[in-house]
């Protein structure tokens, strides 16, 4: 029986990594604490299917005070995460067990270990479980955690693919910066349905984006690409849409003179995340047939970018500001300065159209103005989601989305130039 | 292959930036306005579903709500009662703040009589109000949520005032009218009230709901049949036996007695969901998911089912209500003990009947519709009773029959479908027991499924009528219950109460389906 080696969250604790490697050689009542406290079990790489047999013929047991036939085993596809170190880890374990009542699936977490030494491979299993509103069974689906050092990086895909559950989708979700190449990444990738990634933490978005949008050429037939990112940007999308609803303001569309957007960007002007508002520009020129012109020229947190709009040049501005460090790269502001002709000959209008959160962060405020007069004001709800609400948003949509796919492919023209 | 997202700047007819955003599902922006506000359905249901449909963000930032009624109140009063609406009966109670404060200062009030043409004067000025201020586009629907005898009334009242038409002529704009079931009370006055109706409102903006269809469960029957292959080649009369179908309630009538005693469980519950569920189960495939299409199949199998004649009538059909009983060990009143019903009443709290489906696929296959009130549980499934396999290989003489192989769609509750089919008991013997393969909404997807009337109102206000009734669809299940209507008005009914409550109804009933040699599900 292995030494303690999870804390209360049922995350590996790198103290107990020599103990949890020791061969499987489990009571029946080892894994029932797997399944009452929610513990994660050490196990042998070969005897992972075993161990999850026996950890459900546990589950399977009535316990005390039990009205219902204990718990049902649940799983609509196969969820592959890649994490970086053990602060993820936890991050998407909690999201694991918090979407299992929407989304029962096999979780396989790959935890890159640092500290590992040589090429050797654990493994642990762990179960979630979510009772249901009214009655009824228990619903429960299991997490596999498979723990490497670099130097175990490239086999590590051999330990997942005998691990995913047949004629399901596989869904691979890289909270971190995906390495989008590599044999580990690339086997992994051969038998994804579904890429999640979260732009907010692409080092390099422009670079990353290009890559992304090869692979959507490449894999197209197959692979769906997903960005928690563009999921945080759709309530922009959504209002800058609705301020084109009214058909008065549709001509502006045809000449956008400029268009601003602000971001938090770190104190330190080092290292601004520009992905959110560049998939917001790559989505703005696909809609309106805009042409990337001149790369992103940064300067500390701010940028500019030229764009061409019908062979006139259009200027997207981009501001970053330090006011929330929890939401860093997240847009606070989008204003679109445009023109059209007015009645006159030779005259021309100018409107502004504004989408603003406001102190609260809660509600955004939207606001045109047209020849120098305030036209409409509204403030809408504006919540923000966390990782695990974004993540069931995006599991909710199953078809591909091609409007991303083409922001991406426009915002990964957007090379910065530093001056 | 590669597909490209579509640039529509080359035609600036449309907003280019709601390309994409549709897939969402997101209506334009728009008002609806609600006729008889006050009442139950709306505190109970529709207030709750937009409340929820805007805290899931699925409403337009620019949508209003307009309630009208008779009963004096003003905005801020009838957002006041709204919001405790909400946390009384949302499914998503209690009520978030910072949704009501974006949501709950869009409704407005408007008091008037629905024979008032000043209060549709009004209502037209606000809306146009609403059109300026907030960019609505002149997009509205109404909700028709009052007595159905108000119906007419209004209708004819918003063509007079001009609001049934889309107000900008020319553009995209639009007017849709959902009307609440019951859609008449025989074939005769739903013909007067379609007539009524289409004298206003072309057929594409009317919207008659039954909020069964609103239901994840029925919905899934056509994915279920249409998109998986392997049950497309068992589902006809070649390998089903018969159709059993059931929608049973424990409740009684629940205070509603005058409107009860005038309609019974036939007009309230067989002339339209058991219809539904009915056209939906033996519909050919539509060519296309588009509503017309599906609309197409299911009014083709009503078609196919004739109407009784009298004998028939007496022959297929058994009718009961309910005497005094048990439900969960406690007492409860017969339906003629109810409060506000007359002590001699011969309304129909049960209605058992066995149809056919006159057409290729279903010739000679019976199906079996039960439902009714205060019956032991609460249940609505639809049951596909396979025929024996041809030659028995398993079974002793003496022994009973195997059980026949029973597909089985859970509409409500434990919403899922099952597979009844015979395995082998471990052991040295060849023991056949029955066993099921079970698939629950629930534990697959989680508990997350929409209210009907949410998914409704969404789909009504993007202009999506598949999920709707369509008037040739309700004259046709009409014809099929007025001529049972007729049949029963030409003999005496049984004596009345005929079954007890917390029962599974009439023992006519089970001779109805056991003269065929066939037996009611235990449920």
């Amino acid at each position: 029986m292995s030494e303690t080696v999870n804390n209360a969250n049922g995350v590996k604790d790198k103290s107990g990594l020599a103990a949890a490697m020791q061969p499987d050689a489990s009571s029946p009542d080892e894994y029932d604490l797997v399944i009452e406290r929610g513990e994660a079990k050490a196990i042998g790489l070969e005897s992972i299917e075993k161990g999850l047999t026996a950890l459900w013929q546990a589950a399977a047991k009535p316990r005390p005070g039990d009205t219902e036939q204990a718990v049902t085993r649940a799983c609509v596809f196969n969820l592959v995460i890649g994490v970086d170190d053990d602060e993820m880890l936890a991050e998407v374990t909690e999201t694991i067990a918090q979407i299992t009542w929407s989304y029962p699936c096999r979780a396989i977490v790959l935890v890159r270990d640092t500290d590992a030494v040589g090429s050797e491979v654990n493994a642990y299993i762990s179960a979630h479980c979510q009772l249901p509103t009214g009655a009824g069974k228990k619903v429960c689906c299991e997490q596999i955690t498979v723990v490497g050092g670099d130097a175990a990086a490239d086999s590590m895909w051999s330990v997942v693919l005998p691990l995913l559950v047949s004629d399901l989708p596989v869904i691979l979700w890289w909270p971190g910066d995906p390495m989008l190449h590599g044999n580990l990444f690339e086997r992994l990738l051969d038998t994804a349905d579904r890429l999640v990634v979260d732009s907010r933490s692409f080092a390099n978005p422009t670079t990353t984006f290009a890559r992304m949008a090869e692979l959507a050429q490449q894999d197209s037939t197959t692979l769906t690409l997903r960005d928690l990112c563009w999921a945080r940007i759709t309530p922009w999308r959504n209002l800058m849409a609705q301020f084109f609803d009214l058909p008065q303001y549709l001509p502006y569309l045809r000449q956008v003179e400029q268009l601003e957007i602000h971001y938090e960007a770190p104190a330190d002007n080092t290292h601004p995340n520009f992905s959110e508002a560049l998939l917001l520009v790559g989505w703005l020129a696909n809609q309106l047939d805009w042409q990337p012109a001149f790369s992103l020229q940064r300067r500390g947190n701010n940028a500019s970018l030229i764009l061409n709009q019908g062979g006139a040049p259009l200027t997207v501005v981009l501001h970053g500001h330090n006011d929330r460090v929890d939401d860093l790269g997240g847009i606070t502001q989008v204003k679109l300065i445009a023109s059209r002709p007015g009645s006159a000959p030779h005259e021309t209008i100018m409107a502004s159209f504004t989408i603003a959160l406001s102190d609260d962060y809660e509600h955004a405020i939207t606001f045109i103005d047209e020849d120098d007069m305030s036209l409409v004001s509204r403030n809408s709800l504006f919540p923000r989601r966390d990782q695990t609400e974004l993540l069931c948003e995006d599991l909710a949509i199953v078809r591909r989305d091609v409007f991303y796919e083409a922001a991406l492919e426009l915002a990964g023209h957007f090379s910065p130039k530093t001056n | 292959m590669t597909m490209t997202a579509p640039n529509p700047m080359s035609t600036l007819v449309e907003n280019p930036l709601r390309q994409g955003l549709r897939l969402e599902r997101t209506p334009e922006p728009s008002v609806m306005v609600i006729f008889g506000a006050t009442g139950e359905l709306t505190h109970r249901k529709l207030i709750p579903a937009l409340y929820n449909l805007a805290l899931e963000r699925r409403l337009p930032t620019n949508f209003h709500v307009v309630a009208f009624a008779r009963r004096p109140y003003t905005d801020e009063s009838f957002q006041t009662e709204a919001e405790a609406s909400v946390n009384k009966f949302s499914r998503r109670k209690p009520v978030q703040p910072a949704v009501w404060d974006y949501f709950g200062k869009n409704i407005h009030y408007v008091q008037s009589d629905f024979s008032n043409p000043d209060g549709y004067r009004k209502l037209g000025e606000l809306l146009n109000q609403i059109d300026q201020e907030y960019g609505t586009r002149g997009n509205r629907l109404f909700y028709l949520s009052t007595n159905p005898s108000d119906y007419p009334t209004i209708v004819n009242n918003l063509g007079q005032a001009g609001l049934a038409s889309p107000q900008n002529p020319g553009s995209s704009s639009w007017a849709r009218v959902i009307i609440e079931k019951p859609f008449g009370h025989d074939l005769a006055s739903a013909l007067e009230l379609n007539g009524t109706i289409a004298n206003v409102f072309r057929e594409n903006q009317v919207y008659r709901i039954d909020h069964y269809l609103g239901k994840e469960t029925v919905q899934n029957i056509l994915v279920f049949r249409f998109a998986n292959n392997i049950y497309e080649p068992l589902w006809n009369r070649q390998y089903v036996d018969h159709i059993q179908m059931i929608v049973s309630e424990e409740l009684g009538v629940e205070g509603r007695g005058p409107y009860y005693d005038v309609s019974g469980t036939i007009r309230d519950m067989l002339q339209n969901h058991m219809m539904q569920l009915l056209s939906l189960v033996c519909m050919e495939p539509p060519s296309t998911f588009d509503a017309n299409a599906v609309r197409d199949e299911k009014t083709k199998v009503l078609r196919a089912i004739q109407p009784l004649t009298p004998d028939e009538v007496v022959q297929r059909t058994v009718r009961g209500q309910y005497g005094p009983g048990m439900i969960f060990a406690k007492p409860v009143p017969g339906y003629r003990e109810e409060e506000r019903v007359p002590p001699d009443s011969i309304t129909d709290t049960y209605v058992a009947i066995k149809l056919f489906v006159d057409n290729w696929r279903w010739a000679g296959v019976p199906i079996y519709m039960r439902t009714g009130k205060r019956l032991p549980k609460r249940t609505s499934e639809v049951a596909l009773v396979f025929k024996p396999a041809p030659h028995s290989l398993f079974n002793s003489p003496g022994e009973p029959p195997l059980e026949a192989n029973t597909l089985v769609m859970q509409i409500q509750p434990n919403e899922g479908i099952s597979l009844k089919f015979g395995a082998k008991v471990p052991g040295s013997t060849m023991n056949i027991r029955p066993v099921t393969m079970d698939f629950r909404f629930g534990q697959s997807f989680g508990n997350t499924a929409a209210d009907a009337y949410e998914r409704l109102i969404l789909d009504a206000m993007l202009g999506d009528s598949t999920l709707f009734a369509r008037r040739d669809e309700v004259e046709q299940a009409w014809s099929i219950v007025t001529s049972i209507l007729d049949g029963w008005k030409l003999h005496m009914p049984p004596k009345f109460p005929n079954y007890e409550a917390g029962s599974w109804g009439p023992q006519e009933a089970n001779y109805l389906i056991e003269r065929d040699g066939r037996r009611w599900r235990r449920l």
